[in-house]
């Protein structure tokens, strides 16, 4: 301990489950938020900071940036599954009117439909598209496997030359044998086999990317949810100092995980303008979009659960396959809820390589897959056993947060009135299902923040990550304007360029848990600033200063206006850089959430209505409670599409994307919205200096799954495979009726 | 998408004569023709645009039944109390499709021509059998949306929901050409693949829609129009059914039912309606005339289910015509 820290000491968790901590802290820190923490901005309802520029068309995404004489750039791509490239020659292209540059994507082999095999710029896109089309590419088409079940068939056609498999994995996982042992001791054992289908992130602003030179330095607008991430592989592929290059993603139109990487398009931008000396944009079309730039896995799912007779859980197998196209990491989460006994599982993970894009992390990567799996298995164990499967995941759940919230989203959704599984009658069926979820979103270094207050009374918060649409930006004003004692309003936020101090990459929602504690940070620091020149000014202590309600005062009222205690500023302005720290001490090391769904099947034509979601998340203590519920609906409707609807088909003859659209890649509308019913735990969970967890991914892990409970429960059958379209309910009705 | 000549006639005769000239497209509301031109799929020298042409943006009662303008939007059909009263099979499905954004823009003339989704004929990469190819992809691969009668040759769905709805009231289709005015029945304005496989309908190059005339609803009858989509906002049909009938007494008499959705074009199902025809249509009896309707049925690997939801769909289609009888 240095002579400047000190002990502070804290309530974490929540009501029902309240823990007191100490803690020592170093000097610069603010003392952290916790349980007892009132608040005047943090946690109100808070429109973004950007909502006008969106809703006006101010917000200038990267697809809206037109640079003078700038070039369109794009991709001839090949048009089968598999194949060597005997050739591809830019020549005749190059004739075509417009078309300025070609660079060919060496490479001999093509291993899924849709790979770019050469890129052009072109003054147009119509020229552009005219350059494309005259790109003379050779083939020799080979046979491929562009669907999982082509991959794992005996003789299957090799995805990668220098593999004896399309399949490769854990093999046997250990404690197997004591499983299978276990296993036939268990009273009762459940066996199922669930299937989740290929989900594209399906982003509304697709990849894109817009690049000009000016010298040496390299300026880059980029849709990207990793700001610093596209400037360090963009220098690796140029070899050109990072020190060069800005990168530029003020607004983004959705990332969900596809958007890590600066993609091959961003490096073929920037060399293209260096090769035309002009500006040059390239941004994918839906097509690009659906085939090129990632997927969540697909998965097969095989399950074996002992269970006791009073209803806990035992020895449990369970063997994943799923596939990452041409790419690596395909793993399904499963299981990573509930208690079960250590030594008692055995998981093995088999990625099976098919001729498709390569799969790229999406919301919660693993979790909503294996969350269908292992919630379809825990409903069918509850069923076996003659037990409410609500009261099974109750016993079997040690969560302080998730029994919370059991109970309360039960009476929410009105679980007392649900009925026996299959014991509705009539065309339209109601059920209920309820599903489990956890995730970390704690966040951590690194990252920094500026905060800068002006000798006109206004502050500005800045840090170069980008708010990839959840709010970001208003969580770092939120947080300062708190620290501050001021409204919102006074705080301008500033996020989305690489000049600006350095953030995470938006994943495993630490966005929010890594940047608002510099923000908070920072604003500490510069607000002690500028009580320094408060004290000096009126001849009190500074310690005992408050920042409150736009005022500067002690406790007995001493004190100034923040706008006159900012006259006091010297130097223009007082600027300070707050840096995240290590995590300390936290309540638990992630967060909760429950989902509870209603349904109504239309038993003639298989139809699911979803008619109510019960959310309820923990997301550490919520900072925008508006933005926070938005996450939760949008993670709710993520979770209904690929319940009900979103799935990539591939065709066994040819390989392509049948479906590469908005068409018959079905997300869906407003008619097909339930009510969805929000529920958010403030919980204070400690870690950092605001408390706050991440809430982007957590939200779109249990909503399949709670569907498929409530379906199961309405019509008395299982529908072991996503989506849960009409052919498959209507295919387990029929099996159902004749079972009978 | 290649650049082409934007053409503005005033009059229909006009819009003929500047389309006489090939490789020129007509363009009603541009939902159908543009994703077309946008995927290659059609690479027109020009395009006729319809809007405001003299008589095609009528909708009234002539001596010819209800006479409704070939440029009127799927908003104005489904806001009209007229097609409301006298046309509800036609109402439901033009108030059914797609979305407000697109109800707004697309036209009755456009409705009946637009082209089939089948993803392997609107896929650039797939040279099938309708784009001069020699295979049918969805015999073999995924045909979860495909047809499910008259489907050995080509596996497209004729995606207008307006043709059932226009077929169970008996319409003609009014049509302006090189050659004059052509007045064709509905029955006979589809092409099958086994006809043409270039086109779905009935109409020679350069031939425009001018206007559907159609049989309104008279003494104590009804109308329905049914569809199943798998998404409820903007969805393409899953199966289809349109069905008219007349009460004589409690008995059903001149009944039309015709399916979507699930053939190369719309069909009319004579021997359902031969089941229904002098019985009371409830429930027992709408079934019996579904099973009728379902008759014969083809299905593909992936797509039987489309015969169980076309079966319920024919029934409540019936039951709904039937209730609306019973009220008038």
């Amino acid at each position: 301990m240095s002579i400047e820290d000190r002990k502070v000491k804290l309530v974490l968790g929540f009501a029902a489950d309240r823990q007191e901590v100490e803690l020592t802290i170093p000097d610069e820190e603010p003392t952290p938020w916790d349980l007892e923490s009132k608040f005047s901005v943090v946690g109100g309802k808070h429109a973004r900071v950007d909502a006008l520029a969106k809703v006006t068309g101010r917000a200038k995404y990267t697809h809206d940036i037109n640079l003078p004489g700038m070039l369109f750039g794009g991709f001839a791509r090949c048009p089968h599954a598999a194949a060597e490239i005997t050739s591809v020659d830019a020549a005749e292209a190059l004739l075509v009117p417009g078309v300025k540059a070609a660079i060919p994507m060496t490479q001999d082999r093509v291993r899924y439909a849709g790979q770019p095999v050469c890129a052009l710029a072109a003054t147009t896109r119509q020229a552009l598209a005219a350059g494309i089309a005259k790109v003379q590419a050779v083939y020799k088409v080979l046979p491929h496997a562009a669907r999982i079940d082509q991959a794992m068939a005996d003789a299957a056609p090799l995805v990668h030359r220098n593999q004896q498999s399309n399949l490769s994995g854990s093999g046997q996982p250990r404690n197997a044998e004591t499983v299978a042992a276990e296993l036939e001791k268990s009273a009762k054992v459940v066996r199922a086999t669930a299937r989740t289908q290929v989900q594209t992130h399906a982003s509304m602003e697709t990849h894109s990317s817009v690049a000009k030179w000016d010298g040496d330095k390299l300026t880059l607008w980029t849709s990207t949810q990793a700001t610093f991430g596209v400037r360090s592989q963009v220098a690796d592929a140029l070899r050109i100092p990072e020190a060069n290059i800005t990168v530029i993603c003020d607004f983004m139109g959705g990332g969900f995980g596809s958007k890590f990487g600066a993609g091959y398009f961003t490096a073929i931008a920037a060399r293209l303008a260096q090769e035309c000396g002009a500006p040059v944009k390239i941004a994918l079309d839906r097509r690009e979009e659906h085939t090129d730039t990632g997927n969540r896995p697909d998965s097969i799912q095989e399950m074996a659960l002992g269970v006791s007779t009073d209803g806990k859980l035992g020895a449990y197998s369970v063997k994943i396959h799923g596939t990452p196209g041409i790419g690596r990491g395909a793993g399904a989460r499963n299981p990573m809820i509930y208690d079960f006994p250590r030594e008692m599982r055995a998981v093995a993970q088999v990625e099976v390589a098919t001729n498709a894009g390569p799969q790229a992390a999406m919301r919660a990567p693993g979790h909503p897959q294996g969350s269908f799996a292992l919630e379809t298995i825990m409903d069918l164990a509850a069923e076996a056993i003659g037990m409410d499967p609500l009261e099974f995941r109750r016993i079997n759940d040690s969560n302080p947060v998730r029994l919370q919230q059991y109970s309360d989203g039960a009476k929410r959704i009105g679980w007392e009135q649900r009925r026996k599984n299959g014991s509705a009658t009539g065309r339209f069926r109601r059920g209920m299902g309820v599903g489990s979820s956890t995730w970390g979103g704690l966040g951590g270094p690194q990252a920094e923040v500026d905060c800068k207050i002006f000798r006109d009374g206004s502050v500005q918060v800045r840090n170069g990550a980008q708010d990839i649409g959840t709010g970001a930006k208003t969580v770092m004003a939120v947080v300062v304007a708190e620290e501050l004692g001021l409204p919102l309003t006074k705080v301008s936020a500033f996020m989305g360029n690489t000049s600006d101090p350095i953030g995470p990459a938006s994943g495993g929602s630490t966005t929010a848990p890594s940047i608002a504690p510099a923000a908070r940070q920072a604003a500490y620091l510069a607000g002690r600033e500028l009580k320094a020149l408060v004290a000096k000014h009126l001849g009190v202590n500074a310690d005992k200063l408050l920042m409150k309600a736009g005022r500067i005062s002690t406790a007995e009222g001493k004190g100034l206006a923040f706008e006159e205690a900012c006259r006091l500023i010297q130097s223009g302005e007082i600027s300070a850089r707050g840096k995240r720290r290590s995590n300390f001490r936290t309540y638990r090391d992630g967060v909760a959430g429950v989902q509870f769904a209603e349904v109504e099947v239309d038993c003639e034509y298989g139809l699911v209505r979803v008619v109510r979601i019960v959310a309820l998340q923990d997301a550490g203590i919520i900072i925008n409670r508006l933005q926070a519920e938005s996450q939760v609906n949008g993670g709710v409707i993520q979770g209904l599409a690929y319940a009900l609807m979103e799935e990539r088909v591939m065709d066994r003859q040819r390989g392509h994307q049948l479906n590469a659209d908005f068409e018959a890649y079905k997300v869906p509308g407003m008619k097909d919205m339930p009510e969805i019913e929000c529920v958010l735990y403030d919980i204070a969970n400690g870690g950092n200096n605001t408390s706050v967890c991440g809430i982007g991914e957590p939200t779109c892990i249990p909503t399949a799954s709670a569907i498929a409970g409530a379906i199961h429960n309405a019509i008395g059958a299982r529908v072991l495979s996503l989506p849960m379209t009409a052919d498959k309910v209507l295919a387990a009705l029929a099996q159902r009726e004749s079972g009978k | 998408m290649k650049n082409f000549d934007w053409i503005t006639p005033a009059t229909p005769e006009a819009a003929v004569q500047a389309a006489a000239q090939a490789g020129r497209a007509f363009l009603g509301g541009g939902t159908d023709l543009l994703p077309l031109m946008k995927s290659g799929l059609r690479e027109p020298t020009g395009v006729v645009q319809l809007k405001g042409l003299t008589g095609m943006e009528r909708l009234e009662l002539t001596a010819d039944g209800i006479t409704i303008g070939a440029s009127i939007t799927l908003a104005a059909l489904c806001t009209d109390t007229l097609v409301q009263r006298s046309l509800p099979a036609v109402f439901d499905a033009a108030r059914h499709a797609a979305t407000p954004l697109v109800r707004n823009r697309a036209t009755v003339g456009g409705n009946l021509c637009q082209r089939p989704r089948c993803w392997y004929f609107r896929h650039p990469d797939y040279a099938c059998s309708k784009k001069g190819g020699d295979t049918c992809y969805a015999i073999e691969g995924e045909n979860k949306f495909h047809a499910i009668f008259d489907n050995t040759t080509c596996n497209i769905v004729h995606p207008s929901n307006l043709g059932p709805a226009f077929w169970a009231h008996d319409a003609v289709v009014v049509v302006l050409g090189p050659k004059g005015e052509r007045r064709i029945p509905v029955a006979e304005f589809w092409v099958r693949p086994e006809e043409d496989m270039r086109t779905e309908v009935a109409l020679e190059p350069g031939e425009l829609i001018t206007s559907v005339s159609c049989k309104p609803l008279s003494g104590r009858s009804g109308s329905a129009f049914e569809e199943v989509n798998e998404k409820q906002s903007y969805d393409w049909g899953l199966v289809a059914c349109a069905a008219r009938l007349t009460l004589d007494g409690d008995k059903a008499s001149d009944v039309r039912i015709v399916i979507g959705a699930v053939a190369p074009v719309p069909l009319r199902r004579e021997a359902a309606e031969a089941v229904l025809n002098g019985k009371v249509p409830n429930e027992a009896a709408a079934w019996a005339a579904a099973d009728a309707a379902i008759a014969g049925a083809t299905p593909l690997r992936d797509n039987a289910y489309k015969v169980t939801m076309l079966r319920a769909c024919v029934k409540n289609a019936i039951l709904t015509a039937a209730a609306r009888a019973r009220k008038s």
